[in-house]
């Protein structure tokens, strides 16, 4: 997770500087701020407790994907190579633990957990995160899973798969228009609606149990009728 | 049940950003009062490990490309961030070994966690 570290205090906006408290809240670890001594939910970018509480930090899109997909999208990337390396977390190869993790899309009792597994078998899923008509994709080859509206101005998009003579194809089509979509870019490539972007929702990989621990009433999918309540 | 509807509430920030913005506008925060925060945190938290037992990077040195293929696998997870033409990895791997780094991209200050 990515948060902007600019926030108002005292109606003056502020650079504040973390440090890690080594409190865990609901599995996820608590941080605190060098300014205020405030306690954060570095899952949520919640301050929780201590003068700042309340104040939410700013969630900045990011991506988790494959070194090797990553570099490609940015060449000119620079990357953190010469840190510690592993930790009580381990090693993180996606492909190896798919069961454990789900994208996680939307926030408060509203939000989904599309766990990976279910992704792999459907790589595109059709649902509502209200407010919002989602669809949700997944590249099994670079195991990338992002979210996108389903909406054009009014339009409401149904979008499968595009058949293609190229195995794991990055387009996806929308049965309403027959518009070809990137689906990681969320930009139309041919057909009626060729130049527009689908708008990308935040989205983010959890681990399904840390998920749960913190989205006590959010909603694991696990298809189009049935959905796994706590 | 009180707690669940708590964190419901406080969880309840904007969720989508637009491309032209490109990132959340998470200003409509909790609308909890801090003292049920507090206790909620009080409640939901407990010590793990000592304070600043991670070793927490400030503005960590970056390696080039050749440098992460060296030290990281083609198929491990980095967490991708790109603002103002400048883009960076953080490898996940990484990320466990040090939880929380303190950086600054495309001029933008931001904090990197796992």
């Amino acid at each position: 997770m990515v948060h902007s570290r600019q926030v108002e205090v005292d109606g003056k906006q502020t650079t504040l500087d973390f440090g890690h408290e080594g409190v865990l809240y609901r599995q996820s670890f608590v941080i605190y701020d060098t300014l205020t001594n405030s306690k954060w939910n570095h899952s949520t970018g919640l301050a929780m407790a201590g003068t700042l509480a309340g104040t939410q930090l700013k969630i900045l899109p990011s991506w988790v994907v494959r070194w090797e997909k990553w570099k490609t999208m940015h060449p000119e990337t620079k990357v953190l190579a010469r840190a510690g390396r592993g930790g009580f977390m381990g090693t993180y190869v996606a492909d190896e633990q798919s069961s454990s993790f789900g994208l996680s899309v939307g926030q408060g009792p509203q939000a989904k957990l599309y766990p990976y597994d279910l992704l792999l078998k459907k790589e595109i899923v059709n649902d509502v995160v209200p407010p919002h008509s989602v669809v949700v994709v997944i590249d099994p080859v670079h195991m990338q899973a992002m979210a996108f509206s389903r909406k054009i101005g009014d339009q409401e998009l149904l979008f499968v798969s595009a058949k293609a003579k190229t195995p794991g194809t990055p387009l996806i089509r929308d049965k309403t228009t027959g518009t070809l979509w990137d689906r990681f870019s969320g930009q139309a490539i041919d057909g009626p609606l060729r130049g527009k972007s689908l708008l990308p929702l935040v989205s983010v990989p959890w681990l399904r149990d840390r998920w749960r621990q913190i989205y006590k009433e959010g909603i694991i999918y696990e298809g189009p009728s049935t959905v796994q309540r706590p | 049940m009180k707690n669940c509807a708590i964190i419901a509430r406080l969880l309840s920030i904007a969720v989508s950003f637009s491309l032209a913005t490109t990132w959340v506008d998470a200003s409509s925060a909790s609308t909890v009062s801090k003292q049920d925060l507090e206790k909620e945190y009080r409640a939901g938290s407990f010590r793990a490990v000592g304070k600043d037992a991670f070793p927490v990077l400030h503005n960590p040195t970056m390696g080039s490309v050749a440098d992460g293929d060296r030290a990281v696998r083609p198929n491990e997870w980095v967490i991708g961030f790109a603002f103002n033409g400048e883009a960076r990895a953080y490898p996940i791997t990484v990320m466990g070994f040090h939880e929380l780094i303190n950086d600054r991209v495309g001029g933008l200050p931001i904090t990197v966690c796992w």
